[in-house]
């Protein structure tokens, strides 16, 4: 036991460790971070502030209803930190050089998993802390609390309840990779990610929020009893149906039905804590053994991937055609990348079904307009993001192996624009898929698919360039997992850069689709040059602004290595 | 001149890693590049192979200038880092294809090569395997492998020795041995004092970026015979 607390000591000792001699970019990095993060928390707590009083006072859905949408998206969070743990314990238990380290000392496996755990867990869970933080303060400030309704709520419910989640997560990926011993990486993690698509729709099908609705609407206006009975018996055996009932009968001030339902949290918290460690006693080592002929391997089996494959002829001019497969490799034989690729998929996939099915034609130009440019921003931000994830760690991951490629006699130029080309390509054919589908009950209007269609060419150039350049300007070298590369200070300073621009998007384009959205709804025609000068200006932007970015990035590529 | 340093100096900040440095190296000429920790010598090396950008002085390797013409110096060169980093998504076989392509040889002819230097170098089945199975001698061949596949001009080692075993150690020494015979020039840096006595026909000694001894060990051997006859007692002399 004292082991554990000897290495936290000391992680949390190096944690808290500034670097001496800061440049500016470390400033700026900072001070980003610190600008993004705060905007997040602030919006987190305005914006559930504002959802609550709608809800509650101008709606009038009730306390009960309002819980149990709580609930449900209690059980969206949950899986997404279920999920980020998977993703990132991976990395921490199997790939880190520090736990290679560690098994070398005469340190109990126990300790060394339990200790990877909260490092894991904190690491991973940050941001969703920071968000829970703001989004309970934004939903106890409706209702007035004191200061300890937030201090025990944060402790005993969302706290233990993450934990839950965790070690659900870290479970699942020691049985996982169990399993895949006998199975396969690839087969294991296909059954894996169907059973929890699965799961999802199993649970909305369970809890049905229109059912539910109509159900309670039934009392109309006497909705602020409890429709207990309403809900299907097995959602009472998830955590997040037990937050939801604290809350609920805490607002009702019926305080020992709410202590009941915390403790039943904690208590299982303690129960699902130590059958995970349980677990790792049992597999953790056999598994990180055996994760070492996981990385294995030559030649992929799928076929298609043979025109990549180094010992066929090339195709294209020599340099040209082993970066690309260089990049190719490097890429499918890593799955923290395609993992998160496949996640990203399912997540445009389930985007473009919802939106394809939702009617945008709205009676007022403004709703029209605002749910217009939700939809665009929507789409946009979609790129923002996996910019942000694939192409910002671009030049990073390379690491210590660059040496290669910078010692070899090839234009640092021509790797910088090979890299960018094999971003661009591929995320501009998304952010047109995205356009054609999420503008299919709009396509009566070709004005607007046409508009929203150079706008997103202008948001994929932009992007690119901006995380590209940025991504070679903060380059870290020494950092081998890109999900951390993704989640750096740097990171979040693109991103707030990313908000920015998209800020600048929403300025140029509002006012004239607004004033399309005016004439074409009454009927009367529209002028379209004023559309079409605003899109030019933000065609404009967007090349300037990817421009710049890739100027800087590709000047930093030249910095000493 | 094969290798061409002139008054190289290198600053990070306030520090000097490298102090006006000038060194010539010719044609089937062997240089030990010694010093002890920290004296400068990756950087100086690292300068030469273009992953630094010197602070002034200039570089020239078979004629091109490592800054103006970079792309014609690096063609000339072979470069074994201190570190064997690899691809570690990549094979063997994989990497040694993707390092012939970056200095632009026909696939034929790297095909051949492959197979050629996989055998010098007792690669064996290895070669089929991920680089991140390696071990540190397994990485250093295929390093080595690497900077010998396209028949560069000049050579430019840094810690040679590092991770093989001592039959490697013999073939890699036989081979550059013949590699210099046969006109290429070699550059390396290294710690071992007898491999240095052993293979270089020139030896500089770097403390604090500077130039502290260069001679040939025929000189090196009069010299050392003022002290107790060890080539040791004398660079530590030297390097106090």
């Amino acid at each position: 036991m004292s082991s554990i607390f000897h290495i936290a000591l000391f992680k949390l000792k190096i944690s808290l460790k500034f670097s001496a001699g800061w440049r500016m970019r470390d400033y700026v990095k900072h001070t980003a971070s610190l600008i993004v993060f705060g905007g997040f928390v602030i919006g987190a707590y305005y914006s559930t502030r504002v959802a609550t009083d709608y809800l509650l006072e101008s709606v009038h859905i009730g306390l009960f209803l309002f819980h149990r949408l709580l609930s449900m998206l209690l059980f969206v969070y949950f899986l997404s930190i279920n999920v980020g743990n998977i993703i990132v314990s991976y990395a921490t238990f199997y790939r880190s050089q520090e736990m290679s380290y560690y098994l070398t000392k005469p340190v109990s496996h126990t300790n060394l998993f339990v200790i990877k755990f909260f490092d894991n867990f904190f690491y991973s869970s940050a941001a969703f802390f920071l968000i829970a933080l703001a989004v309970l303060l934004g939903y106890g400030s409706h209702f007035h609390m004191p200061w300890t309704f937030y201090f025990n709520t944060m402790v005993f419910m969302l706290i233990p309840f993450m934990l839950i989640a965790g070690c659900i997560a870290v479970m699942i990926l020691l049985l996982l990779m169990r399993f895949a011993q006998k199975i396969g990486v690839r087969k294991m993690i296909a059954i894996l990610s169907i059973l929890y698509l699965e799961s999802l729709f199993l649970y909305f099908s369970m809890t049905n929020p229109l059912r539910l609705v109509n159900q309670v609407w039934q009392h109309f206006p006497n909705l602020d009893q409890y429709f207990g009975y309403l809900d299907p018996p097995v959602t009472r055996y998830f955590p997040n149906y037990w937050i939801a009932e604290s809350l609920y009968w805490t607002m009702r001030g019926d305080s020992s039905f709410a202590l009941s339902y915390t403790i039943l949290l904690v208590i299982a918290t303690i129960f699902i804590f130590g059958m995970m460690v349980w677990i790792g006693k049992k597999l953790f080592y056999t598994s990180w053994l055996a994760s070492l002929n996981f990385r294995a391997g030559g030649e992929s089996r799928f076929p298609m991937m043979k025109m990549f494959s180094f010992t066929r002829p090339p195709r294209l001019e020599m340099q040209t055609s082993v970066l690309i497969k260089k990049e190719v490799w490097q890429f499918v034989r890593e799955p923290s990348q395609w993992i998160h690729l496949g996640i990203i998929t399912i997540l445009v996939i389930t985007f473009v079904v919802s939106v394809a099915n939702i009617n945008l034609r709205q009676n007022l130009p403004f709703l029209q307009t605002v749910s217009y440019m939700a939809l665009l921003l929507f789409n946009a931000f979609l790129i923002a993001s996996i910019a942000l994830r694939f192409v910002f760690p671009a030049i990073s991951i390379e690491g210590t192996n660059f040496w290669t490629v910078l010692s070899a006699p090839v234009k640092r130029t021509k790797i910088f624009w090979l890299k960018y080309l094999i971003a661009f390509i591929p995320i501009l054919l998304m952010s047109e898929i995205l356009v054609i589908f999420s503008h299919r009950s709009l396509w009566a209007y070709p004005v607007l698919v046409q508009s929203a269609s150079v706008i997103m060419v202008s948001v994929a150039f932009a992007f690119v360039g901006l995380n590209l350049g940025a991504g070679s300007y903060f380059s870290d070298f020494k950092e081998k997992n890109p999900i951390r590369v993704a989640s750096s200070q740097s990171a979040t300073v693109t991103f707030l850069l990313s908000i920015v621009y998209l800020t600048i998007m929403v300025a140029i384009v509002f006012l004239p689709l607004n004033g399309y959205f005016g004439l074409i709804l009454k009927g009367i025609p529209f002028d379209v040059a004023n559309l079409n000068y605003a899109v030019l200006a933000f065609f404009i932007i967007s090349i300037i602004i990817g421009a710049i970015s890739l100027v800087v990035g590709q000047r930093a590529l030249k910095r000493d290595y | 001149m094969m290798i061409r340093l002139q008054h190289l100096t290198k600053k990070f900040n306030d520090f000097t890693a490298v102090d006006d440095l000038t060194i010539e190296i010719k044609a089937g000429e062997f240089y030990g590049f010694l010093g002890p920790n920290g004296a400068g010598k990756t950087t100086t090396i690292k300068m030469m192979v273009g992953l630094f950008a010197p602070t002034s002085g200039a570089i020239s390797i078979n004629g091109f200038d490592i800054q103006r013409e970079p792309i014609d110096a690096k063609m000339a060169t072979g470069y074994i880092p201190d570190q064997p980093f690899l691809y570690e998504k990549l094979t063997g076989r994989e990497f040694l294809y993707f390092s012939a392509g970056l200095y632009k040889m026909r696939h034929a002819e790297t095909t051949e090569r492959i197979k050629e230097i996989a055998d010098l170098f007792e690669i064996g089945s290895w070669i089929d395997q991920r680089t991140e199975n390696y071990s540190q001698g397994m990485r250093q061949r295929i390093v080595i492998a690497s900077a010998l596949l396209h028949n560069p001009k000049v050579l430019i080692i840094d810690e040679l020795m590092v991770g093989l075993d001592p039959r490697s150690a013999h073939i890699v020494k036989e081979t550059l041995r013949k590699k210099s015979k046969d006109g290429i020039a070699i550059f390396m840096s290294t710690h071992s004092l007898p491999v240095a006595e052993e293979l270089c026909n020139r030896i500089g000694i770097i403390k604090e970026g500077r130039l502290i001894f260069e001679n040939t060990p025929d000189a090196l051997h009069i010299m050392k015979d003022k002290y107790d006859g060890k080539f040791e007692s004398l660079f530590l002399e030297l390097t106090k």
